[in-house]
């Protein structure tokens, strides 16, 4: 029975969509930022958490410390491979190697991965950046509620897959937002446009901004999910 | 996936290692029945519906010329 479910979900995502979106998910976006990027953009990969890490608080006030990597418990250990490359990956960014790191790639800053050390003041410089430029469409502005309840549907049964890949899937989507909507299905000889068009996009993504968005977006379903927990608990 | 990792670790056995490591971790998704690939684009697909209806609708045009 569950193979027979799951091969009807192949057989209609096959036929239906998101074929372009394989190898994100599959290589976790490695393709599609340049090289010097790539190092942010995995650290913060790696660095995220799946939902059920994050531990209910109960002055759920503030959203921010529902991010925070210390407020799991310490015993409940993250999978070998994510720490270890992590504590590689980040005491190798503090250590005396850092300023050749950054003479050769600008935009990695050392340190800063992730959530471990990132300010709250990030959504306003989010929405801030997006003003700026006119050519996206600001959906991350919309308001919280909106999206997340379409969101709730989703079964957050999970095994391997970290919903960070998926907004930062979804960023790179909303990055070219505009010329997606641009497309025009009238050429019949190409077969996927939209792969087309994210073929020719490889390595030429905009690591930092299209980070920021799904970071955006992680911290608001955590901190929805939290509150549908909070709120399940208090109901009980 | 390597050169990444290689580039930061700077010593081929130690990258070894570590890659070795890596592609345990994502083993799954490299599978060959594709479950947990097609789980994480149902994901992709739920959540682009959830974020951007509009976007969705292109989309799923765009995808109905493959047919």
């Amino acid at each position: 029975m569950r193979f027979y479910i799951e091969k009807k979900c192949f057989v209609l995502l096959i036929l239906g969509n998101l074929m372009f979106a394989y190898r994100w998910v599959l290589l976790d976006c490695k393709r599609e930022f340049p090289f010097k990027d790539i190092f942010r953009v995995f650290e913060t990969l790696w660095a995220s958490l799946s939902i059920d890490r994050f531990e209910l608080d109960n002055n759920s006030d503030s959203d921010i410390d529902d991010l925070c990597p210390s407020s799991i418990c310490p015993d409940r250990h993250l999978s070998i491979t994510s720490s270890i490359s992590n504590t590689i990956l980040s005491s190798h960014s503090c250590s005396s190697t850092r300023d050749d790191f950054q003479s050769e790639c600008s935009s990695m800053d050392g340190c800063d991965s992730g959530y471990r050390d990132e300010q709250i003041s990030s959504i306003v410089d989010l929405n801030l950046n997006y003003s700026k430029q006119e050519s996206l469409t600001i959906i991350s502005c919309m308001p919280l509620e909106k999206w997340l309840k379409n969101f709730s549907t989703i079964d957050t049964e999970t095994d391997y897959s970290n919903m960070f890949t998926i907004f930062l899937c979804m960023a790179l989507l909303e990055q070219n937002r505009t010329s997606i909507m641009q497309l025009s299905t009238s050429n019949v000889d190409k077969d996927d446009y939209i792969g087309f068009y994210f073929t020719r996009l490889v390595r030429q993504n905009d690591a930092k901004q299209a980070l920021q968005l799904a970071r955006h977006y992680h911290r608001q379903y955590v901190s929805f999910q939290m509150r549908m927990k909070q709120f399940l608990l208090t109901n009980n | 996936m390597a050169a990444p990792i290689l580039y930061v670790i700077r010593d081929e056995a130690l990258a070894y290692a570590c890659f070795c490591a890596l592609m345990r971790y994502m083993s799954p998704l490299f599978d060959a029945n594709g479950i947990a690939v097609n789980r994480r684009l149902d994901l992709l697909r739920k959540t682009i519906q959830a974020i951007d209806m509009e976007l969705w609708k292109k989309i799923e045009q765009c995808d109905i010329g493959l047919l």
